[in-house]
């Protein structure tokens, strides 16, 4: 069997046990690669830096706990940059974890910033059901369409940050932590497009693609793109984090599987020139 | 390494869930289910508390809106879908959703959906001093119509028209490739936090 023959019939396993050796070696000893910031990360800084303090941002956090770990670095980075401009923020989300999800945000940022007060200068108000119509019952009467209380139950007309906040049109900026739908289409069908609210999206990888086209027709102000975005974020703004130290690791797992696909490529490619080559024929492309 | 039983029982969780990379075995089986049920369970639980309960204790008992009596009535005939002999009741809760979500998808994606998106492609084939704009337009504008020739049926695709629906192709070809890629990136981003977890978290190397 020739080399070419085995890179073929690779078991997968070790193509897994290459990447986790990667991963370990990398994580332990990084090598520092440096790291720039783009322009949407750009963007979505100065939006943010732009705001007049006590303005209103309004996080979406329509994720669950298996996006934490490639959003929550980006989310933690903006959150940290809202509360040092003494922005107020509010959270609110369409997804049934995304009431915790905020709250665990909330609880690994406060800390830095003991002078937040909830209700004062945040509030969470937690998953409420209905989707799509309930964002469009935002934009009619915010505080019913919560049901007048928040995550914990509580009653939100006692906090002093929903003074004169009676529409989602009233808040300074959307920052969209999403992951499906409900996410960012729905945000704009109802609520950015039509009342011109302007929205940030922190997106994992996957779902950057098919956003693009928002940004190009101007609805949306910027994409913060899954961990890449959230280093790229921590760097800017200074509030270094794990997705900074990641970023080694991600780069040199990129460059193993660019290696992986090309192998596997002249591996298929040779086989199937030896085979046309013996008269055995071979399978279309 | 750690001392918090959390991280250990995190650490169990994520290698179980890896076990699955080297073969099928009962301890993915479990995890898998595990998961499930969690998230199962979660949603019912926190329906419950950040809704419902509120609603029928505060705005229909205490509020006294009546006319919520009419959702939740609907809500009720949909578990009809369990009975047999009833179960046509459900598709009436079933029709009025269906009627509802049409008719908001249809007067909510007009202007943001479409029209804003069909105006975004509408871009000058020459854009004066700026190169790189022109050369991005025109990869835009040729981009979206040779992929709508692509999915053009209506007629045999011959000659110029058969060619330039091969581009088309090509366009989608490479939004494909880039989908995947996302794809990849991600899950990359998701184990690299898992591993820093593994490694840092519960093993205390490399801190």
């Amino acid at each position: 069997m020739t080399i070419f023959e085995k890179l073929d019939s690779l078991d997968r396993r070790w193509v897994f046990a290459f990447q986790a050796l990667v991963f370990c070696i990398v994580i332990l000893k990084p090598v520092g690669l440096a790291l720039t910031v783009g322009d949407q990360v750009r963007t979505a800084y100065e939006t943010i830096d732009s705001l007049p303090a006590g303005s209103i941002v309004w996080f979406g956090t329509d994720y669950q706990a298996a996006n934490a770990a490639e959003l929550e670095p980006a989310a933690l980075a903006i959150l940290k940059h809202c509360f040092q401009k003494n922005l107020r923020v509010i959270g609110a989300s369409t997804w049934p974890e995304g009431g915790a999800m905020m709250a665990r945000l909330l609880n690994q940022v406060t800390p830095d910033f003991p002078d937040k007060e909830y209700g004062v200068d945040f509030l969470n108000l937690g998953y409420r059901p209905g989707g799509q119509v309930w964002l469009q019952q935002l934009t009619d009467d915010l505080p019913a369409a919560v049901g007048g209380v928040d995550h914990f139950g509580d009653p939100i007309s006692e906090y002093p940050i929903m003074d004169g906040l009676n529409k989602i049109q009233d808040v300074a900026l959307i920052v969209g932590i999403h992951v499906g739908t409900p996410g960012t289409p729905e945000y704009i069908r109802v609520i950015t497009d039509p009342h011109n609210v302007p929205m940030i999206t922190v997106l994992p990888a996957v779902s950057v693609a098919v956003t693009m086209p928002y940004l190009a027709s101007g609805q949306l102000v910027s994409i913060v793109a899954s961990l890449r975005g959230g280093a790229e974020y921590e760097l800017i703004s200074g509030f270094s984090g794990t997705a900074m130290t990641g970023m080694d690791s991600q780069s040199f797992m990129n460059l193993t599987i660019v290696i992986f696909v090309i192998l596997g490529n002249i591996g298929f490619f040779y086989n199937k020139y030896k085979k046309g080559a013996s008269g055995g024929g071979g399978a279309n492309v | 390494m750690s001392n918090d039983i959390w991280v250990w029982i995190g650490a169990f969780l994520t290698l179980g869930t890896y076990s699955i990379l080297f073969k099928d075995n009962p301890v993915y089986r479990v995890l898998e289910a595990l998961f499930v049920a969690i998230l199962a369970g979660h949603s019912v639980v926190i329906n419950w508390y950040n809704f419902q309960k509120p609603t029928l204790t505060g705005r229909l008992g205490e509020g006294k809106e009546w006319t919520l009596i009419i959702p939740l009535f609907l809500a009720a005939l949909m578990y009809f879908r369990y009975s047999r002999k009833y179960a046509w009741l459900a598709r009436y809760p079933m029709a009025f959703l269906m009627g509802i979500g049409a008719a908001y998808v249809l007067t909510k994606n007009l202007k943001p959906m479409f029209l804003a998106q069909a105006r975004a492609t509408m871009l000058p084939l020459w854009v004066p001093g700026n190169i790189g704009a022109t050369i991005n337009n025109w990869i835009v504008v040729i981009g979206v119509a040779s992929v709508l020739t692509y999915f053009f049926f209506t007629i045999r695709k011959q000659g110029p028209v058969n060619a330039f629906s091969r581009v088309g192709r090509i366009y989608l070809m490479i939004a494909f490739g880039a989908l995947f890629a996302d794809t990849v990136l991600g899950r990359v981003s998701v184990t690299l936090v898992r591993f820093q977890f593994l490694l840092q978290d519960w093993l205390g190397l490399g801190m």
